[in-house]
């Protein structure tokens, strides 16, 4: 390229052909650039009168300069929404400032056309600081304009879709939570002769919880009990847990027999859920008895954390059931019985093994059966009332080291309200 | 949360004087009657609040329902002047606010001694016969003007506009922010400004009432002002050498003056 | 969480799979799908090294239920191998230590 085709050599350096150009630019006087400048300018006096307007301005809006200067004001020039919002927000913003920049503001030309521009102005002040007049500078913002509206445009479409969502969602949540409302009894049954509690944690209200847990009368004397957890989460699991508390309770009442009643449950779920999509759950069957102040109670257990007693003598004990397994996992699974008496004073505690399973500490190592065992020893002796509260609290201490649904039913026998007993405690 | 820092109370000037309650409009908050504030404040208490919504008043105090119409605005100010236990307060509500404040004198008439409406319009639209200066479709043109100046409004600005007392240099108004609102709570505030009529609650004012009207006004033009002055009975109209919405920008003292002539006059 | 990684390879005695990472509802097809394609004939054993394997919750036990309800199916059987104490606590704990084959090495 040859220097005298560039036309940007530094003035003096070039050819005489650059300076040439050059001195042309400079002829180039602040007249004219303020006539034709690729903007437009006004300057009006403070109560809005247009003293002097540029030919630019006047070539846009189709006017001239008789018509215009000393007898319209600023605002005559704009829309009547512009109007509204230059005496509403510009004027005060200009008094209050000196100097306001980039509002949008939309003017109407001769031929009724409006003409989206950008407008900033100064106010000019005299040395005493009286204000003189105003200066201001307007900038054809058509393009921008059309572009704004496609990005409003945009932005309301993704406002609609945001509120849909949180719409749905919303509804999705009710909905899962009656749903898994129907999986749980609504209020324990009153038994009488022995106190119950509950507590059910829902690791997260979008995800339907596997968790469940039921107490039922059988006949005067007698009342059955299930406490479980199904695998897995999702509408699925709650299909399973729906079928899995429907046979138990039919099952309790058609044989009180706690482990009869698992193989029943063993073979329903085989027999629905087979080969490729197992589906089991783990769970603690049992039947309660009341013998005159004593309840007698006999359980079953399939791969479920084992029950634990607090005694009214302050003492916790694990009842195990080793062996029991899965429950409609494998054809020929075995369950394992265990019973124990509840005296005055005595309160079993199931659980599920979101409590035991939950992480704990610095290290995020799991509560453990043993933890949990020495929690029950410093609790005891104490009513179900007092365990769930107790546990509740214990569940909440955990935070996010609680990721699990947790399902927890105590049964107790209520302490004898003797004195002596009183006094020693 | 206090009526105080819910509508960013603020009281200045004689302790002894009559108190005179200045109320800003659309667009704005109280910083409108910076320029008006010292003149009255030599003789006067002068109390100023912004509009929940506006200014630096508790942004999520705002409600659309309670917004949506002059009555949830007038709330505020009976609010306010409950919250000071105002007596035969002197109320100055500009624009929107005239009407405004001649609902809450209507609400708190123990409270509320006098008006000042300044560029009081009743009904900004064109109806039998009425000379309101709008059209139903000029107000969507400037519900579209407020659109396209809120694209810049974004949440960063919202702290800054919302004020923060522990941090003074924020509370500096001289930016563009003096005027930036939500554009939600603008658009709520435009609507129910612009399309509200309260032609027939002008009849129900007893208390005295000074009408401020300016020479040249695109929003309540000098018809609108014969219109109020008409249907307030009793009422005292007096125009300021000024032009514009604002007089008490454009003209502050001649503003000022006129308010402080008309509560003088009141005796106590 | 540790990602999974499954290697299968023949052995005279079965199809072996070695698992290492974490197993979750994320990822326990991979294991279920990775025992698909191993499929021991009759007569076989298949054997799962879980030396390096940690149950995040109870999709990794389905999977190895499955996986033995395959082998059973097809007339095989499967062990695992190297199984860690904490995975051995779970399944002493849901009586699967008394169904499943659990070796110390292949």
């Amino acid at each position: 390229m040859s220097p005298a085709a560039g036309g940007c050599e530094e003035p003096g350096t070039g050819v005489p052909g650059t300076r040439a150009k050059f001195s042309a630019l400079l002829e180039d006087s602040a007249e004219d650039l303020y006539e034709s400048a690729p903007c437009g300018y006004l300057s009006t006096m403070m109560d809005g009168t247009i003293a002097k307007i540029n030919a630019t301005l006047l070539g846009w809006l189709g006017l001239s300069r008789n018509e215009v200067v000393g007898r319209m004001r600023f605002t005559d020039l704009l829309t009547v929404g512009g109007k509204l919002y230059h005496e509403t927000h510009f004027a005060p913003l200009l008094r209050m400032q000196g100097h306001l920049g980039g509002i949008a503001l939309e003017m109407r030309t001769a031929s009724g056309s409006r003409l989206p521009v950008l407008v900033t102005s100064t106010v000019k002040k005299s040395d005493d600081g009286e204000p003189l007049l105003i200066r201001t500078t307007v900038f054809d913002a058509t393009d921008r304009r059309a572009y704004e509206s496609e990005l409003l445009r945009a932005r309301r479409t993704a406002d609609e879709a945001r509120r849909q969502a949180e719409a749905d969602r919303e509804r999705l949540r009710e909905a899962l939570a009656v749903l898994q409302q129907s999986l749980l009894p609504a209020a324990l049954p009153d038994i009488p002769g022995v106190e119950t509690a509950c507590h059910y944690h829902t690791a997260s209200a979008m995800q339907l919880g596997g968790d469940f847990y039921d107490l039922f009368a059988l006949d005067d004397n007698r009342s059955a009990f299930f406490l479980g957890d199904v695998c897995g989460k999702g509408p699925q699991a709650a299909a399973v847990t729906s079928l899995t508390r429907y046979t138990l309770r039919a099952a309790a009442l058609h044989e009180p027999d706690p482990v009869a009643n698992l193989r029943v449950l063993n073979t329903v779920l085989l027999d629905r859920y087979t080969g490729d999509d197992p589906r089991y759950c783990t769970a603690v069957v049992g039947v309660l008895e009341r013998v005159g102040e004593t309840v007698e109670v006999r359980m079953a257990a399939g791969g479920h954390p084992p029950p634990l007693v607090l005694r009214a003598d302050g003492r916790a004990e694990h009842l195990p059931t080793p062996g029991g397994m899965l429950v409609g996992a494998l054809p020929a699974a075995r369950f394992v019985p265990v019973r124990t008496t509840l005296r005055p004073g005595d309160t079993l505690l199931l659980y599920t093994d979101g409590l035991t399973e939950a992480r704990t500490g610095p290290q995020r190592e799991l509560y453990g059966d043993e933890a949990l065992k020495s929690f029950a020893e410093a609790l005891a002796p104490a009513g179900p009332g007092r365990v769930i509260d107790a546990l509740t609290d214990l569940l909440r201490s955990f935070g996010d080291g609680l990721n699990d649904d947790t399902a927890l039913l105590a049964i107790g026998v209520p302490a004898r309200t003797d004195p002596g007993r009183r006094t020693s405690a | 949360m206090s009526i105080h820092r819910r509508n960013n109370v603020r009281v200045t000037g004689r302790a002894t004087g009559r108190t005179i309650v200045l109320v800003h409009g659309f667009g704005c908050d109280q910083n409108m009657w910076r320029l008006v504030e010292p003149a009255l404040a030599e003789d006067f208490r002068v109390v100023l609040f912004d509009y929940v919504g506006a200014g630096r008043s508790d942004l999520s105090a705002w409600r659309e329902e309670r917004y949506s119409s002059l009555d949830g605005y007038a709330r505020d100010v009976v609010e306010v002047c409950e919250e000071l236990d105002l007596r035969d307060a002197v109320l100055v509500g500009h624009s929107v606010s005239a009407m405004t404040c001649a609902l809450a004198g209507e609400a708190a008439p123990d409270r509320i001694g006098s008006l000042v409406m300044v560029c009081p319009s009743p009904c900004y639209i064109d109806e039998d016969g009425y000379r309101g200066g709008f059209s139903a479709q000029d107000i969507d043109e400037l519900l579209e003007s407020l659109e396209s100046n809120y694209l810049g409004w974004s949440a960063a600005m919202a702290p800054v506009i919302m004020g923060n007392p522990d941090r003074p240099e924020l509370g500096a108004e001289l930016t563009n922010s003096f005027c930036a609102t939500d554009p939600e709570i603008a658009r709520v505030f435009a609507r129910t400004t612009f399309l509200s009529d309260s032609r027939k609650d002008l009849a129900k004012v007893t208390v005295p009432t000074l009408i401020l009207e300016c020479e040249q006004d695109v929003i309540a033009p000098k018809e609108v002002g014969a219109y109020v002055h008409g249907a307030i009975p009793g009422s005292e109209l007096v125009t300021l050498p000024a032009t514009g919405h604002c007089p008490q920008l454009s003209a502050p003292e001649a503003t000022a003056a006129a308010i402080r002539s008309f509560v003088s006059a009141l005796g106590r | 969480m540790k990602n999974l990684t499954i290697t299968a390879s023949p052995t005279p005695a079965g199809p072996a799979l070695v698992v290492a990472g974490d197993l979750d509802h994320t990822n326990a097809r991979q294991l279920r799908r990775a025992g698909r394609g191993a499929a021991p004939s009759a007569g076989q054993v298949l054997t799962v090294d879980l030396g390096n394997v940690g149950f995040r919750d109870s999709s990794g036990l389905t999977a190895l239920i499955a996986l033995h309800n395959d082998a059973l199916a097809a007339g095989a059987d499967m062990a695992l191998v190297a199984v860690s104490a904490s995975v051995r606590r779970l399944l002493r704990l849901t009586g699967l230590d008394q169904v499943f084959d659990l070796r110390d090495r292949a």
